[in-house]
């Protein structure tokens, strides 16, 4: 029993350890600057449709449409905006804070938040509208990588729980 | 007294009673592994309610209005997708239904209400409620002592498999960008589905459609094996005793099991719809329903299934990159925007991939795995079976996964179809104009993300149980799972590269 609870103690610790590692291995100290973006939105994509910041970059998004009337929802941000074909002024709103949209020549807001944040098409425009979108990666993007530790903390967790040792030919059942 | 045959392929193919003199042994099903709550004992209500002969029609009839309704609304509603009560409902509300509660914790529960075969069995049966006894000396159609109408006719003994549903549902995926996005097509769709399940049961015996055509039976089949609930005997020594075989002949109470099951014998869900008829058919009580462990069922029984799970979890890859994905480019090609040469390679890629790629790789993986593992190893076919059963739970956690975002995302469509289901414009509930209001949206990479790490903790708990049962040698056992876990690993990281990168 004590070898199983040995065992087990291993396991969450190898998870623990690889979950929170490759926060302390991916660079946070980058100087924080101005990042302009240029975004064309067609049906039913984005282009780019990845865009790459770093966190505290002051990001500046041009928005334009080269079709139909699109939408511009950034996840976490609170941010929407209406993009109209031939015109470069946008509406933008913050819909947690009104429903009012305003006038502007671009969307600026500071990166604050780490990780991926999608954009998405927020006027129906056609048939594949709900699935308009593309990705903003805020980095550090602590999320995947943190990710990528624990599938591999999971992985070797289950050997550590299944590997028969010498002092005992017990094998934990998982 | 008859005897009962059970057909040898994977999945039943009939209840057969032949007069002969004596009755077959039955061998007992193995001891189920883990906890088991008797749901029917516990809820004497809940019993009574599925007992009651009215049961799957009082459940079926509403769905089966929705279900109308929802089909008209492909015809006269909006021809936007978003506006229109039959894709918002269908393809965002009961699919997220459907993978994320009805199939982990509920087994087959669609297939109890699902209005499909509702016309096909109605007619086959000549009765909505009542179980009819064939009359002796009539020439009366029957399955076991029940009376069934039309040619009462046995499905082909080449077909008693799900190899049609593997490849009709990947059919059906090849044209998804057009039924989940179009009104029309999506009736198109469900219509056709519903004229086979009907007129199948006019030719062939008992439910057929759901068994071997059904593209969502399929899948649903596979991933109830996870489930945690099922229908099974109470106790095997008095089904033993048993000379009426109630289950799967019928009588007064019940109809044989449509399904083609032996119930009494039954150790896995995957071809039991939770009708209940063997729970109301039973003469001693002894059918019940249970809760149990997740992932309980671990036998995969033939290659048919295995491709269905290689379909499955290549096509929950597939569609995270098509429908989650930012790339333009595979939603034009799945929406046939660059003409249909360009949508023909497309369908070939996508088809290759849950086809040939995986299961390519997943035989080179085994194979190593039988190299590395040593010792005596078993058969080909019964060590490559056993191991892919983890794909079940990883699988079904992929296409949780998947589905998360469609309903957090989207639900709030669902407010306003159901006030303006055809988008007509009106207001039912005055919810038809709230904004389109994404919830918590900037988490799901996050929630993915956790769903994935219990998918492969579930998959790796199963593959290491599974080649303990392969190999008695505890470290033979080890290396023979380990290039498997280390497989699965890579699968979850290419799925974590999707949603959180």
């Amino acid at each position: 029993m004590k070898l199983k609870y040995r065992k087990w103690a291993g396991a969450i610790l190898v998870i623990v350890v690889g979950t929170i590692l490759p926060n302390f291995l991916i660079s946070h100290l980058i100087k924080p600057k101005d990042v302009y973006f240029h975004i064309v939105a067609q049906r039913f994509f984005y282009t780019p449709n990845t865009i790459v910041v770093n966190q505290g970059d002051r990001v500046h998004l041009y928005l334009s449409s080269k079709d139909v009337t699109h939408g511009f929802y950034l996840e976490g941000y609170d941010t929407d905006a209406i993009i109209r074909p031939g015109i470069t002024e946008i509406q933008v709103q913050h819909p947690l804070i009104s429903s009012k949209y305003f006038p502007a020549k671009s969307i600026v807001f500071t990166a604050s938040k780490s990780g991926k944040f999608r954009y998405r098409c927020s006027i129906t425009c056609g048939y594949l509208h709900p699935f308009m979108m593309g990705v903003m990666i805020v980095k550090p993007n602590s999320l995947f990588y943190q990710a990528i530790g624990l599938m591999l903390g999971i992985l070797l967790a289950s050997f550590i729980l299944v590997w028969p040792t010498s002092e005992s030919s017990e094998r934990v059942q998982l | 007294m008859s005897e009962i045959i059970q057909p040898a392929t994977n999945v039943p193919t009939g209840p057969e009673v032949v007069q002969k003199s004596a009755p077959t042994p039955l061998t007992p099903p193995p001891p189920p592994e883990g906890w088991r709550i008797d749901l029917l004992q516990k809820f004497p209500k809940l019993k009574w309610l599925v007992k009651q002969r009215w049961f799957q029609f009082a459940v079926i009839l509403p769905n089966l209005i929705l279900f109308i309704m929802f089909l008209m609304a492909g015809i006269w509603g909006s021809p936007v997708g978003n506006r229109n009560i039959i894709i918002v409902f269908v393809w965002i509300l009961w699919w997220f239904l459907l993978i994320s509660i009805m199939v982990p914790f509920f087994s087959r529960i669609w297939c109890t209400i699902c209005p499909f075969p509702f016309f096909g069995e109605w007619m086959q049966r000549g009765s909505l409620t009542t179980p009819k006894l064939a009359r002796p000396g009539t020439k009366d159609k029957k399955v076991g002592l029940n009376r069934y109408w039309g040619l009462n006719l046995r499905w082909p003994k080449a077909l008693s498999n799900i190899w049609v549903q593997d490849f009709s549902f990947l059919a059906l995926c090849t044209f998804s960008a057009f039924y989940l996005t179009r009104p029309l097509v999506s009736t198109i769709v469900l219509g056709a589905l519903i004229v086979v399940a009907t007129i199948l049961p006019l030719i062939f015996r008992q439910r057929v459609f759901c068994n071997y055509i059904c593209p969502v039976s399929g899948f649903l089949s596979l991933y109830s094996m996870a489930s945690m609930t099922e229908v099974r005997s109470r106790d095997y020594n008095v089904c033993l005793k048993c000379h009426d075989k109630s289950c799967l002949v019928g009588n007064e109470k019940g109809w044989g099991c449509p399904w083609f099951n032996f119930p009494s014998k039954m150790e896995r869900n995957n071809y039991c719809g939770l009708c209940m008829e063997c729970v109301k058919s039973c003469p001693h009580d002894n059918m019940t329903v249970r809760l149990r462990p997740f992932a309980s069922d671990t036998k995969i029984k033939g290659y048919d299934e295995a491709f269905k799970a290689f379909i499955m979890l290549s096509l929950a890859l597939a569609y995270s990159v098509i429908y989650l994905g930012p790339w333009g480019i595979f939603k034009s090609l799945a929406n046939m925007q660059l003409g249909v040469p360009a949508f023909i390679e497309y369908a070939i890629a996508l088809w290759s991939i849950p086809v040939v790629v995986v299961p390519g790789l997943f035989s080179i993986v085994h194979w190593i795995s039988r190299k590395f593992a040593g010792g005596q190893p078993k058969p080909w076919k019964e060590s490559f079976l056993m191991m892919v059963y983890p794909l079940v739970p990883l699988g079904l956690l992929a296409w949780i996964a998947f589905s998360l975002p469609l309903i957090f995302v989207n639900g709030s469509y669902i407010l306003m179809t159901l006030s303006d289901p055809f988008g007509w414009g009106w207001n039912l509930f005055h919810t038809a104009h709230i904004p389109w209001t994404p919830l918590f949206a900037h988490w799901m990479p996050l929630v993915q993300v956790i769903l994935m790490a219990i998918g492969l903790a579930l998959a790796l708990k199963a593959t290491f149980k599974q080649a303990g049962k392969l190999y008695s040698n505890a470290k033979e056992s080890i290396r023979f799972a380990a290039p498997m876990a280390i497989f699965m690993t890579g699968i979850v990281i290419l799925f974590v590269q999707l949603y959180a990168n």
